[in-house]
């Protein structure tokens, strides 16, 4: 019987051909448009993410216990043997392992000064991780044998005014509150993406930072950037227990920057209400279809009951005339957007004029992303889905209230 | 033993504000095999009538029985099946599913009843043939003639093999010809086959045909002769 049922249902879709392609082009359309909206927002996300996270935070770090929320010098962990390392760089889904070691100073340049963060890291480890050499916008990056010199972030030399070959004068306390002052020749500024790393950066090679603050060998964290960044959270998981360190805690990047997340929600928010009110105006367009499909058929659905066609099999051949519908339009749509979004994923629209300065301003690749991932096309898909389900109500509540009478008047 | 009995119905519509008494005290028995005409000017209640036996219209009171089967009794669910099962219908506008072959209209009925599409497409074939339709099994509603359309309803009526056919102005929307090739196909059948057939109408032709006429004025049987 279930073959009749596809038979009837076909049929009657190209009944009335018009009716049918324009219902199924308000499927396609819904979901192309949705597609395309959701990859955009879903792009600039990772963007912003890979932006922000991976270029600095990394997806996951790992402290001394107490640290994020301290944040106090006092809280560092020590590790000379590196085992710590070892262990962490053990794990095949780790692409990148970064010592840290942070913390705040006065920097000061000839007539001002300047609270800042004071980065120390390695130089050749981070420059895959934070970037710093690709936003060098005056002077250089570190080589090999720049042991005692600094990077600082664009920000801070404008309001200090200092270029490079400038010194810059670094006041502040070190571990167990020993009094670390310095002298460091600039090499480089960079303009960093995050404005707010812009604003009061330096960075250092770490073994200076360690002799400077007084802290051989510590560190405020490692900074782990991973190989596949949608598993972040189960390979964190998977390092606290491969480290089973009590005195170590192990964050992922949602937890180190939940104004990160945030923010994504906010926009992501603003995008479900668009995207909410396209699937109501579309929602209304098939029930629109739905009743002009029973209506049209009132006289021959009489008929059939009439003749001892039960009312759940008049039900369900409409509800299957619906869901061959959605199944068309949307298919069409999937095979038509996927290729578009995955070459816009491969190829982003680059951005030109102000736009584009903009970006590189705030060292973002001028560029609009798209996402092609599976979470793209699930949302909505199933959200067109869920709403035939819900339309799909009204001709079940019609085929159980006909009138075989009035309905053949 | 009756095939049908109705007795003491009546019908009254809109009973809480102005009733319009469409049977009054119909009492009406068809045995098997009669081929009878229901008579009578529009509005006397012919089609409510034939509605009532049908299935598909409730009584106001009174009983009809089918075959000892109180239909009066019957849930919506219960009645779809014993039209399924019992009844065959023959419409005025033929009223075939226009997306359907011929064969596919006779054929959905016996679906319906459970039999497989090889089973159904044999048995609708047979039909089709008895109505002399085996050439144009394949052909859609709307490539058909009126009188050819009329005749796949017929076929469609008997594939189920009900206990009756009700024919509500069969020849209503047919030409002469048309018209009588299908009486001639109806009389066959109800000669040859020992099929029950009930019409309500008023076309001359199927009156001058019918064994039996029973007229109805004003909701009430008039008359009841054979002829």
């Amino acid at each position: 019987m279930l073959h009749f049922y596809l038979i009837l249902a076909w049929r009657n879709l190209w009944r009335n051909k018009r009716r049918t392609f324009i219902t199924m082009f308000a499927i396609f359309f819904s979901i192309f448009f949705a597609l395309m909206m959701r990859s955009m927002q879903l792009g600039s996300y990772g963007s912003m993410i890979e932006n922000t996270v991976g270029r600095y935070t990394g997806h996951i770090q790992v402290h001394k216990n107490g640290y994020w929320d301290s944040r106090s010098f006092e809280d560092l962990f020590f590790d000379e043997d590196e085992s710590i390392l070892k262990k962490i760089q053990a794990n095949t889904e780790i692409s990148l392992v970064a010592p840290r070691l942070e913390s705040f100073m006065l920097a000061a340049g000839d007539h001002k000064s300047r609270a800042t963060l004071v980065v120390g890291f390695n130089p050749e480890i981070d420059k895959h991780l934070s970037n710093v050499p690709k936003f060098i916008s005056e002077g250089r990056y570190f080589n090999a044998s720049d042991s005692n010199a600094v990077v600082i972030s664009n920000g801070l030399a404008e309001y200090l005014n200092l270029h490079p070959g400038d010194t810059l004068i670094a006041l502040g306390q070190g571990y167990h509150g020993i009094s670390s002052n310095a002298a460091f020749p600039i090499i480089g500024i960079a303009k960093l993406s995050s404005p707010e790393l812009n604003r009061a950066s330096v960075f250092l090679p770490i073994q200076t930072a360690q002799y400077l603050f007084g802290a051989e060998n510590g560190l405020t964290s490692y900074s782990i950037l991973v190989d596949n960044p949608s598993k972040f959270k189960e390979i964190a998981h998977k390092l606290t227990n491969e480290l089973q360190n009590p005195d170590l805690e192990i964050m992922d990047w949602q937890v180190l920057m939940p104004e990160l997340i945030q923010a994504i929600e906010v926009d992501s928010s603003s995008g479900q209400i668009m995207l909410f009110v396209l699937y109501l105006v579309v929602g209304f367009g098939i029930f629109g279809t739905v009743l002009m499909m029973i209506s049209e058929r009132k006289f021959e659905l009489g008929v059939m009951l009439a003749l001892g066609t039960g009312r759940k099999y008049i039900g369900t051949l409409l509800c299957v005339e619906l869901f061959i519908l959605t199944l068309l339009g949307s298919v069409i749509a999937l095979g038509f957007t996927y290729p578009i979004l995955w070459y816009l994923y491969l190829n982003p629209i680059p951005l030109t004029g102000e736009m584009a300065e903009m970006m590189l301003n705030y060292g973002m690749e001028p560029i609009i992303p798209f996402a092609a991932s599976f979470e793209v096309m699930y949302s909505p898909i199933s959200v067109i889905y869920i709403l035939i389900g819900l339309i799909s109500f009204y001709p079940i509540r019609y085929a159980f209230r006909l009138n075989p009478i009035e309905a053949m008047k | 033993m009756a095939i049908i009995s109705v007795s003491n119905v009546e019908k009254i519509y809109n009973p809480d504000t102005i009733p319009v008494h469409a049977l009054k005290q119909v009492n009406l028995e068809i045995q098997k095999g009669e081929f009878t005409a229901i008579v009578g000017p529009s509005g006397s209640g012919k089609t409510t009538l034939l509605n009532c036996i049908g299935g598909l219209d409730t009584v106001s009171s009174g009983t009809i029985h089918i075959k000892n089967i109180d239909l009066t009794n019957l849930t919506d669910k219960e009645l779809i099946k014993f039209r399924l099962n019992h009844i065959g219908f023959v419409f005025q506008a033929y009223n075939l599913i226009p997306v359907l072959t011929a064969l596919e209209n006779v054929a959905f009925i016996l679906q319906l009843q459970g039999k497989s599409t090889k089973e159904a497409h044999s048995l609708a074939k047979q039909m089709l043939d008895s109505v002399g339709l085996s050439e144009r099994i394949h052909n859609r509603p709307a490539q058909l003639s009126g009188g050819q359309q009329q005749r796949v309803a017929v076929a469609r009526a008997l594939a189920s093999q009900p206990d009756y056919v009700l024919a509500d102005e069969p020849t209503a929307n047919l030409d002469s010809e048309s018209a009588s090739k299908l009486l001639d196909i109806m009389e066959r059948l109800n000669a040859e086959q020992g099929v029950t057939f009930l019409f309500s109408t008023h076309d001359e032709r199927v009156i001058r045909r019918a064994k039996r006429v029973v007229t109805l004025r004003d909701g009430a049987i008039s008359s009841d002769a054979n002829q």
